[in-house]
């Protein structure tokens, strides 16, 4: 896929743990893990949001696009 | 009113499949006895009867298994997975099965009943078949769902 999340990055900038990071955006530890790990197949735009404003990033910082060339 | 349904429907299908089991194990002595008192046609080709009927009751009872199997998903509240578009697949090849094994009866001894049989079945293969891809549909918008965070 084309789509890279690199929220386990920014986590460690912020070092913040996964289950604290999931309470705090009010989703399950299950479902960050598998955004987390490259699994999801979609973001909720209020994930997205939830997100950025508890790390203080940009949507840009935790989604990257990669070419196929690339990869 | 749901539940006790559902399980009114498995009730059903577990006793169609067991009591299809008893039907299949005694069918040559039924044969015997239909064929005394109803007709004797059956008499005269009872081999070839009990290879129709013996090999569409397999076919039935394989049926019963996969609506028992799609039930027990519907129970545990998981119904939207590949094992379900693989049993209703299943369904209509065993569906088509028995419209192969009646329409061979049909050309040895031809009833307006076979012919109705036939019929059923020919629908309810189609009907599983566009069920599965339906289903196959379903399974996808699922996943995609559950893995939307």
């Amino acid at each position: 896929m084309g789509i890279r999340i690199n929220l386990d990055v920014i986590m460690a900038q912020r070092k913040v743990g996964l289950t604290e990071l999931a309470g705090k955006i009010d989703i399950t530890p299950a479902n960050l893990s598998i955004l987390k790990n490259n699994k999801a197949k979609a973001i909720r735009f209020s994930t997205l949001e939830a997100i950025c404003k508890e790390l203080r990033c940009q949507p840009g910082d935790i989604i990257e696009y990669i070419s196929n060339e690339e990869e | 009113m749901n539940e006790r349904f559902i399980k009114l429907t498995k009730y059903i299908l577990d006793f169609m499949f067991f009591s299809g089991i008893i039907v299949f194990v005694t069918l040559p002595l039924s044969l015997r006895f239909l064929g005394q008192y109803y007709s004797s046609s059956i008499n005269e080709h009872f081999l070839f009867m009990l290879l129709i009927f013996g090999v569409s009751g397999i076919f039935g009872i394989m049926i019963i298994s996969q609506l028992r199997k799609m039930m027990k998903t519907v129970v545990q509240e998981s119904c939207f997975v590949y094992e379900n578009v693989r049993s209703l697949n299943a369904m209509a090849v065993l569906s088509l099965g028995i419209v192969i094994m009646f329409i061979v009866k049909l050309c040895v001894i031809p009833t307006p009943a076979t012919g109705v049989i036939i019929l059923v079945f020919f629908i309810a293969a189609l009907f599983s078949e566009v069920l599965a891809h339906v289903f196959a549909q379903a399974v996808k918008y699922k996943e995609e769902n559950d893995l939307t965070i």
